[in-house]
């Protein structure tokens, strides 16, 4: 996911360690984040939370690679990855969800759920029941 | 179409003469000649530029550099929607808005202006002056963005906002699009200076963000502000995209 697509060559928004964000961080494109953030970070594309990132923020986006810290609740539409290093302050939201070992997840994980349509087209085709001779 | 040729004083120089002498000829032979005006302490490119429509002209070319494009690009906001700008490069310095729109140095620029390949680009405006390239601001100022967030900093920054500029990133050069009604904004620590003035190295790497606008104050101190590598304000200043874009004469080669 990110190895392809969330290189710092094509971040549209980068904030490195010796800077701190004070409010709303809205962006269309990816976001690397190495730096502090107090306030919302919202994208519709990846993020990227470096080892050194200290977030109190409540954090949407389509997909999410987390290495730092995280006060806040993070809502992820895609795949949420958290390292060995992060560690989480808050309730997840995600689709898909990788924990490596080491990773401190503190509040409630909420996996997406199929939609409830979806369910009931599946029961729809269950298995057919056998002719009555 | 009438072309108004706006040459910067230092192409009065003794060692652009040839130069100078070849492109007028390749001028005339495409058929793309037209009147020249000079600068000089008492004409400036607005003044210049609002003659040259008098007598009719729809393209104002800049020959000289980027501080030559900056002062043509300036002085066309307000005019009419069809002028269009070309550049002609002369010298090797300061020639990164030329090298970014495709425009070779000296005589083959002629060529790329007679093929007009036009693109709306846009201007940025820094309180009430226009830029074409960039602002830049060193320190530790408050940066206020799109009245959404603030930047604050642990330590001296230079902070660049480029409309048509590059710049490199954490060893990677990037290209600001001037077309996306966007500022792009680069964040790079400077070396403090540390015990018996030794300068510290940093470890931290540059920052960037897209913006539409971002105000800049420094509470305490002044700070002054360079506009296109020339004029300085002082802070606060309010930086945001022109209303107005401009036309400008593009190579094939262009960047942007």
């Amino acid at each position: 996911m990110f190895s392809k697509n969330t290189s710092s060559d094509q971040a549209e928004t980068i904030i490195s360690s010796a800077v701190k964000v004070e409010g709303d961080l809205n962006s269309a494109g990816d976001i690397i984040i190495d730096g502090k953030v107090h306030g919302t970070i919202i994208t519709k594309a990846n993020l990227l939370v470096g080892e050194k990132a200290e977030i109190t923020a409540n954090v949407k986006a389509a997909n999410a690679k987390v290495a730092g810290h995280i006060k806040g609740n993070l809502d992820i539409s895609g795949k949420l990855e958290l390292n060995a290093t992060s560690k989480i302050d808050g309730d997840i939201t995600a689709k898909v969800l990788v924990v490596t070992e080491g990773a401190q997840l503190n509040g409630h994980c909420q996996m997406e759920m199929p939609v409830k349509e979806e369910i009931a087209t599946v029961n729809n085709k269950g298995p057919k029941k056998a002719p009555i001779l | 179409m009438p072309y108004f040729y706006l040459y910067d004083t230092y192409t009065s120089d003794r060692t652009h003469a040839n130069t100078l002498v070849r492109i007028e000829n390749t001028l005339t032979d495409l058929g793309i000649q037209g009147k020249i005006g000079r600068l000089t302490i008492l004409k400036s490119a607005k003044d210049l530029i609002d003659s040259a429509f008098k007598d009719g002209a729809d393209t104002i070319v800049a020959v000289g550099n980027d501080l030559t494009i900056s002062k043509v690009a300036a002085a066309l906001v307000g005019k009419k929607q069809e002028i269009a700008m070309g550049i002609i490069p002369i010298g090797e310095k300061d020639q990164s808005i030329a090298s970014l729109l495709g425009i070779p140095i000296g005589v083959l620029a002629c060529h790329v202006l007679s093929s007009r390949i036009i693109e709306q680009i846009d201007l940025g405006k820094v309180n009430s002056q226009y830029f074409i390239r960039s602002v830049t601001v060193s320190g530790t100022p408050t940066v206020t963005c799109d009245d959404r967030f603030t930047l604050v900093f642990n330590h001296p920054h230079a902070i660049k906002i480029c409309n048509l500029d590059s710049w490199q990133l954490n060893g990677q050069t990037k290209v600001a699009n001037p077309k996306n009604r966007m500022l792009e904004t680069v964040l790079t620590p400077l070396p403090q200076k540390g015990f018996l003035g030794l300068t510290k190295k940093h470890h931290a790497n540059g920052s960037q963000l897209i913006m539409e606008s971002c105000k800049i104050t420094s509470p305490g101190n002044s700070l002054p502000v360079v506009v296109d590598g020339e004029r300085v304000l002082k802070t606060p200043v309010i930086i945001k995209i022109a209303s107005q874009r401009i036309k400008v004469i593009v190579g094939k080669k262009r960047l942007i």
